[in-house]
């Protein structure tokens, strides 16, 4: 055997993909060639050493180019929010080092009043289906003329167990009943009947709410179809007109004039954007005039297809981004994201932040609340973003936690953008808070009790608690009790409409609630 | 950690190209998320460089997506991946050829391209320095093989594919294929020499 024969195999031979002859005959020749020998434990040396590489992490900003594509593809003009362009801002990679960014989110969806940057207790969490209305609506639900009553009829999964009936004389003090109900069930009921009926909604220049309402108003016509933009935790008490019926189901109320007012006077950060948009701007068009790609020269989100040296690349997100996961957990999992900053230097450093949260689709918002960083301020919300500003510690854990309230079924992301001045720190990452699923009508959702002797309210309570469903009980009723158990998990509306008949009193079904009154003579 | 990894195991890529074709965007993405780190990590070490590799990852599902229609099912997803990104990156190196000034030479001057890419201390705390300046090196010898070799390299000993899987994304003949890895990795064991002594050779 030559020497050249043997070289030309050492890589099979390595592999072990040299028939059993001729594997035998260069084990023979290596025995006696130390030159080929020694060839051979170089390839072997240069093998693991090729072998040892590591897989690469893509930076986080790929994953949303990609995401981008079926858009992007299908000829769409660009129409991209301009805040994202910032992503193409030139930084110096010697300041990409980074605080430690540790970002909790809890993927929980929750049903509150819909207002990002509201940091109050929730009076529930649960899929957000049908959110608690401000109370101007709730009077216009009071005046609305009533449904007729659905007939369809339900497969009860109902054991009676007492049908025995309620004692009416027993008058128990309504006022703290409604307020049982009240306080267990998120739908305000007791409000509903104190409310003077059919309170005027308010109208333009009728006051101080008199610009919002204008703005509203303006916005209702062309928003047909989608909920009326109503923040009700600035302006709970102005009236509205009643919404549509699909914008009620479709989640939570917008809050895009409530978020105009709660933007500080354009700050620090703002000016960097617009600088940073500017920088934005001028790195697409110098990537214009360059050689045409096979997709023009623009036409792609990040594509630089005529890449010219003028032509700023966006350097500090690739070593920024380096050492971000993208985490993407199940459904009501926490998890966690960390930025690890790629070089030890500002380690320890305070570094002044802002940290942009924005939902990625306009059908879902963000609930941002803050833990580990008592300094992280929310400075503002404006539009889908949520701004928070402060010093953060580099190197030490920041803990966010964030919560979505989707609109929509399906994958949610949250872009979240991380900004510092010193050192220059301008970092995005995605956050996949997991698939959400269609929820369940409140009236379908199951439910199951056992009642003994238990006040209609109680009862009633009870199950709007467990579903949500919103129920109007009858004040005539009130001292109805009700003994009734269920072996199964049932519908609730199902379940209301038996927990009335066993107290002796029937259900009627509205489009906005069950109601719980006194039985047909 | 990604439940879209479990999700598109669930789903097979025959099963997710068939809804992607049909526009399922939703499906495309399923792919995308269950493929792209081997798009861009194949593509990173024929280019060298993020940025590069984050711009072919694009092109090649760009192309993915607009040849959803023509993929036949008679080679693997994966193979055909491979064989887009691979046509993805070699048009990137031929448009680096012609394009004397473009921003690659930075690479060749300052830092090694492979350094800023490498994992954090943090997520392996046992690599030492040395370790990361030789993974350095290995890529950069890499990046400067001709891309013949450097393609058969990237695809058998970085992304682990068999010498018919190659073959196949490549179209070129087993033996050719086989050749070509024992020639790549003399050629990369020369482009090395000088660095030898650091990993014991």
């Amino acid at each position: 055997m030559t020497c050249e024969f043997c070289r030309e195999r050492l890589t099979d031979f390595i592999e072990g993909e040299l028939p059993p002859d001729v594997e035998d005959q260069v084990r023979a020749h290596l025995a006696e060639c130390e030159e080929c020998a020694r060839e051979l434990s170089q390839l072997r040396a240069v093998v693991s050493a090729i072998h040892a590489l590591p897989e690469v992490a893509p930076p986080a900003e790929l994953r949303q180019r990609l995401r981008r594509i079926p858009t992007t593809a299908a000829r769409e003009p660009e129409r991209r929010p301009a805040w994202r362009r910032v992503r193409y801002v030139v930084a110096s990679v010697a300041a990409a080092a980074a605080a430690l960014l540790l970002i909790w989110a809890g993927t929980t969806v929750f049903q509150g009043d819909g207002t990002i940057g509201d940091f109050g207790p929730r009076a529930r969490e649960t899929m957000a289906e049908e959110p608690p209305p401000p109370a101007g609506e709730v009077a216009e639900e009071v005046v609305a003329p009533p449904e007729a009553p659905a007939v369809e009829e339900e497969g009860l999964a109902l054991e009676e167990t007492v049908a025995e009936e309620a004692p009416a004389a027993e008058m128990e003090d309504a006022g703290d009943l409604l307020r049982e109900v009240t306080e267990e069930a998120p739908p305000p009921e007791a409000e509903v009947e104190e409310q003077p009926p059919a309170a005027p909604p308010a109208r333009p220049g009728g006051g101080g709410a008199g610009v919002g309402a204008t703005e509203r108003d303006r916005e209702a016509p062309r928003e047909t179809g989608e909920t009326p933009r109503v923040s009700s935790m600035r302006e709970p008490s102005v009236a509205l007109p009643p919404p549509p019926v699909e914008a009620e189901a479709e989640g939570a109320p917008d809050t895009e004039p409530a978020s105009d007012a709660l933007v500080p006077s354009p700050g620090a950060t703002e000016m960097r954007e617009e600088a940073a948009e500017e920088d934005a701007d001028r790195a697409e068009m110098l990537r214009a005039v360059g050689p045409a790609g096979p997709r023009g020269a623009v036409s792609t989100m990040g594509m630089a297809p005529g890449r010219t040296l003028a032509a700023p690349q966006p350097k500090y997100l690739e070593a920024g981004a380096d050492g971000v996961a993208v985490a993407e957990p199940e459904e009501g999992s926490p998890f966690t994201v960390s930025i690890t900053p790629p070089s030890e230097k500002t380690t320890g450093r305070i570094v002044p932040a802002t940290i942009a949260v924005e939902t990625e689709k306009d059908v879902a918002r963000a609930q941002i609340t803050v833990s580990g960083s008592d300094e992280l301020d929310l400075v503002g919300v404006r539009g889908d973003r949520v701004l928070f500003d402060g010093p953060l510690m580099a190197g030490q854990e920041t803990v966010l936690s964030v919560r979505m309230l989707a609109r929509d079924a399906g994958r949610q992301v949250l872009n979240m953008r991380l900004q510092s001045t010193d050192p220059v720190v301008d970092t995005e990452l995605a956050v996949s808070m997991g698939r959400f699923t269609e929820p369940v009508p409140p009236r379908e959702r199951p439910v199951s009790f056992a009642f003994e002797g238990t006040p209609i309210r109680e009862a009633v309570a009870e199950l709007v608690r467990q579903s949500g469903v919103r129920v109007h009980v009858d004040n005539a009723v009130s001292g109805a009790r009700v003994s009734i158990a269920t072996e199964d998990e049932i519908p609730a509306e199902a379940a209301l409409r038996s927990i009335a008949e066993a107290a002796g009193l029937q259900m009627r079904v509205s489009e906005d609630a069950l109601y719980v009154e006194p039985a047909e003579p | 950690m990604r439940i879209t990894d479990a999700a598109a195991a669930n789903l097979s890529d025959e099963e997710l190209i068939r809804a992607a074709r049909a526009g399922d965007d939703e499906a495309f993405d399923l792919l995308v998320e269950a493929h792209y780190r081997s798009v861009y990590n194949t593509a990173y070490r024929m280019l060298g460089r993020s940025s590069a590799a984050s711009d072919a990852t694009q092109t090649t599902f760009l192309r993915v997506y607009e040849a959803l229609d023509s993929f036949r099912g008679d080679a693997s997803l994966s193979t055909w991946l491979y064989r887009i990104t691979m046509n993805v990156c070699l048009d990137e190196l031929r448009r680096r050829k012609n394009e004397p000034l473009s921003l690659t030479d930075e690479d060749d001057d300052g830092e090694p391209a492979g350094e800023r890419d490498l994992p954090d201390e943090t997520a392996e705390p046992a690599q030492t320095a040395e370790q990361r300046e030789l993974q350095g090196l290995v890529h950069e010898a890499i990046a400067r093989l001709p891309v013949d070799f450097r393609t058969v390299i990237v695809l058998y000993d970085i992304r682990g594919l068999s010498y018919r899987e190659i073959a196949d994304v490549l179209e070129i003949p087993l033996g050719t294929v086989k050749s070509r890895l024992n020639r790549a990795r003399g050629a990369l064991k020369d482009e090395m020499a000088q660095h030898l002594e650091l990993f014991g050779g």
